[in-house]
């Protein structure tokens, strides 16, 4: 490994795998997709520019039962440790240059921007989150195991979200479209099936919008290449 | 190297690998523009294109014409995308240096 932001990946991991937290919570975002690439899941699939932030999904506030600091071990581990003065979400950097953040899934009708865990840090709390980590797969590195979503969940909840997502919405459709033709079209149906009716409903026009008029283009493309081969021939 | 580089110089790698499957695909389209001649009171339908400074005409049949016109446009399209990636190339080259 010659890359220095992947060493300080891997230096996190360590940290969580070492300290049994690696298991309460899920890696989102677009290490996940690195994370795809390298167990080479989706044969032919290029993920998209990797950003210098890690984020992690903590399954369950209450998790591990007995609480751990994990701020006090990451700083024995030469990381700096920033809280937000507003809400008090914690933040890691590594001198690698990554960014580390932790985010929790936000139920019901909670007002509450950040919740304290029993992992000792303070995750932001955000929507759409449940299914990322209901759905997930299990990638070996480097002999530890890390949660991931399934790239169906992965995809889907990018669809959800992209229209929130503002100038990150096209570096996310980039995304959803490279990776949209390598996924288990099964697997997505049983996923979206079992969301939310607003979550499905943001999923159909997304669809609509972005996918149905690529897809049919694509079809269109091919059938005229056939027809062309043909007619050189 | 620093982290900067080093994520600009993978990005670098991914545009490269897209821009020779974005070569290999336009290749496999047909170069030209279609044209139209009345003959007759009957419209016949030409691919042109140049080739060794002189424009070559090739009849296509009525049949094939929407297809080539398909064709055409997507790789007006590839090569659109293919200048839109080397120039963000030349942007991370004028960055990290030439020999990125």
């Amino acid at each position: 490994m010659d890359n220095r932001e992947k060493k300080g990946f891997l230096k996190l991991v360590r940290l969580l795998y070492e300290n049994d937290c690696l298991e309460h919570v899920v890696l989102i975002g677009s290490w996940a997709e690195f994370l795809y690439m390298e167990d080479k899941r989706l044969p032919g699939y290029e993920a998209n520019i990797r950003t210098l932030d890690v984020d992690f999904l903590v399954k369950n506030l209450r998790r591990p039962a007995k609480q751990v600091n994990l701020i006090s071990l990451a700083k024995q581990n030469g990381f700096l440790v920033d809280s937000d003065r507003l809400t008090g979400v914690t933040k890691f950097q590594l001198e690698e240059g990554l960014e580390v953040e932790f985010l929790i899934s936000k139920r019901g009708a909670g007002e509450e921007a950040a919740l304290k865990t029993n992992l000792g840090i303070t995750a932001q709390s955000l929507r759409h989150m449940e299914m990322l980590k209901e759905n997930t797969i299990v990638i070996d590195y480097f002999g530890m195991k890390i949660e991931v979503p399934s790239p169906e969940a992965f995809v889907l909840h990018k669809m959800i979200i992209n229209r929130e997502r503002k100038q990150k919405s096209a570096k996310d459709r980039d995304a959803i479209d490279r990776m949209y033709q390598h996924l288990d079209m099964a697997e997505f149906g049983r996923i979206k099936d079992r969301l939310t009716n607003k979550e499905r409903q943001r999923i159909d026009e997304y669809l609509e919008t972005y996918i149905m008029p690529e897809m049919k283009q694509r079809v269109k493309v091919e059938e005229a290449k056939n027809k062309y081969r043909r007619s050189l021939s | 190297m620093s982290i900067l580089d080093d994520v600009l110089k993978e990005e670098y790698d991914r545009m490269s690998r897209i821009s020779e499957n974005i070569v290999s695909e336009i290749e496999s389209l047909p170069k030209g523009y279609l044209s139209e001649k009345k003959i007759n009171g009957h419209v016949y339908h030409y691919l042109q294109k140049r080739e060794d400074g002189k424009v070559k005409s090739r009849y296509i049949k009525e049949q094939d014409v929407e297809s080539y016109r398909v064709l055409i446009r997507r790789r007006k399209e590839l090569e659109e995308s293919l200048k839109n990636l080397e120039r963000e190339k030349k942007k991370v080259e004028r960055v990290v240096g030439k020999d990125v």
